[in-house]
């Protein structure tokens, strides 16, 4: 009797520990909203929403003037930034003949002689996301969509707008572009840009 | 017994409420804010926890500081002191996502508003707001620095921080979100090692047992990126190995002018602990309309931009 108890008593602690513990492994451990289709986000953003702001886009020149006057005055102007702090991303449109080709970018210089290093590898971050100020944060309350969406943008440039143009690009070529900057406002940059295309054109 | 309990909880909210009714000012007469750190055994969050406290005091307020020695239990005994004693406002950095939103909770049934700082908890209604590292964008910059710097290839070494804490994967699929697009760079280990100096020793000494050809670490905290780089100098590896920590912490700081850590991502406690607390104040003089998530930049720390920078974005 007191056997059957004991054995009844440990089936009882087995069933309530099975139903009150989820296992499950490291990696599976995700804060991700499963409900937000992230990609048709993107596919809009980058064909449909993102091109209404290229008219928009500030001549890089400009912005270096603007830079070299008062750098306040061209943050507080152009630039857009969905996270508090330091850096703001402008969408910037630039002409420049093609000086050198690696790997993971494309180096222009413009008849200003600034030096424009189109990335055609590392094209990760929040510039695109952020540059044109069209992504509204204040309808995301997962900060986790707002990283997808990040990451869709940015892999559909890598895969379907950089692969044509980096299959074609020569030396001496000339090339338009319109792309998003990155910049840090302690710490602007004058005469040397990292620029993630949006958009290119061979003249 | 149902019923039983059931008296005992109606009880105890009963006394909760009655004492969050009954805020006081101090002696000075004083509003107060209670600044609840998840640890003070890390300069980090001692950091965090002493601007927090600073900046209530600047604006007017009684600050004091609580440390739950990542210990949720210990969390939720400060809460209950915090509510006893007539608190207007916490600023709070939470032990874990998940178990301290019912403390939170707590809070918000006595009108306590709450301002989450740096890490966050998995609720979108339990806090007034949340002030967070932006760690996902942060990460994804040194994932990047990190895969050109080891020129796409390689075998490398993933330290983790808590396993409850979002930080930790923020951090992680950050870094991940663009490594794993280059397939001949090879996670050979993945290990938690919670934010903590020893335990990363500890786990990398291990790790570099089985694993000794590796070219680069990806540590989820500064701390833990000093442990990996110790136990790399004990294997006589730390000069073949890359260390990659996050937080912007004074030695790292330190290690990457000395050439000793290849980079950080730099967070800014002073500009989280200040906005919880101008929030904070915002909140008791009437303002109600709060974004539930306020992202902070972090900013890449290199060897080529490291003069730019004093630990803590300081």
């Amino acid at each position: 009797m007191q056997l059957t108890k004991k054995i009844l008593l440990t089936l009882v602690v087995l069933i309530l520990a099975y139903f009150s513990v989820e296992i499950r492994p490291m990696d599976a451990v995700d804060i991700a909203n499963k409900d937000f289709d992230a990609t048709n986000y993107a596919k809009n953003f980058v064909y449909n929403v993102l091109p209404t702001s290229f008219e928009k886009a500030v001549p890089l020149q400009e912005l270096v003037a603007q830079l070299k006057t008062d750098e306040e005055v061209a943050f507080d102007k152009w630039s857009n930034a969905i996270a508090v702090g330091n850096i703001g991303y402008f969408m910037v449109r630039m002409s420049g003949s093609v000086k050198e080709i690696t790997e993971d970018e494309v180096v222009l210089v413009t008849s200003e002689n600034i030096n424009v290093r189109l990335q055609t590898e590392f094209v990760y971050g929040n510039a695109i996301r952020d540059a044109s100020g069209l992504v509204d944060n204040k309808k995301f309350q997962n900060t986790s969509d707002l990283n997808a969406i990040a990451n869709a943008v940015n892999n559909i440039i890598r895969q379907e707008i950089l692969p044509p143009f980096k299959s074609k690009v020569k030396l001496g070529d000339s090339v338009l572009v319109i792309g998003a900057v990155e910049m840090n406002r302690k710490f602007p940059p004058l005469n040397d840009f990292e620029v993630q295309p949006v958009q290119l054109q061979n003249k | 017994m149902g019923t039983k309990n059931l008296l005992l909880a109606c009880l105890c909210l009963c006394i909760l409420i009655s004492c969050g009714e009954n805020k006081t000012t101090d002696a000075q007469g004083k509003k107060k804010m209670a600044v609840i750190i998840s640890t003070l055994n890390n300069p980090w969050f001692v950091f965090l926890g002493e601007r927090a406290a600073a900046k209530a005091e600047e604006l007017g307020y009684e600050a004091k500081i609580f440390d739950s020695q990542n210990n949720t239990a210990l969390e939720a005994d400060h809460f209950d002191n915090v509510i006893v004693s007539g608190f207007d406002a916490i600023l709070f950095n939470p032990t874990d996502a998940d178990g301290s939103i019912v403390n939170v909770k707590k809070a918000k049934e006595v009108g306590i508003p709450v301002f989450c700082m740096d890490r966050e908890i998995n609720s979108l209604d339990a806090a007034t707001s949340q002030i967070l590292s932006d760690s996902y964008s942060g990460s994804v910059a040194v994932g990047a620095y990190f895969a050109q710097q080891l020129n796409k290839k390689g075998n490398y070494v993933e330290l983790l921080g808590l396993v409850g804490d979002n930080n930790t994967w923020a951090r992680s699929n950050g870094f991940h979100s663009v490594v794993d697009n280059y397939p001949d760079l090879k996670m050979v280990a993945q290990q938690n090692a919670d934010f903590d100096r020893n335990k990363a020793l500890e786990v990398m000494e291990s790790i570099l047992q089985a694993n000794p050809d590796i070219q680069g670490v990806f540590c989820g905290n500064d701390a833990m990126a000093m442990g990996a780089y110790q136990a790399l100098i004990g294997a006589g590896m730390a000069d073949s190995v890359k260390v990659f920590g996050f937080d912007g912490a004074d030695d790292v700081v330190g290690a990457i002018q000395e050439g000793k850590i290849a980079a950080t991502g730099m967070q800014f406690p002073n500009v989280m602990a200040e906005r919880a607390a101008i929030y904070a104040d915002e909140y008791i003089k009437g303002k109600r309309d709060f974004a539930q998530k306020i992202p902070v930049a972090v900013e890449l720390v290199t060897s080529k931009n490291v003069a730019n920078y004093a630990a803590y974005g300081e």
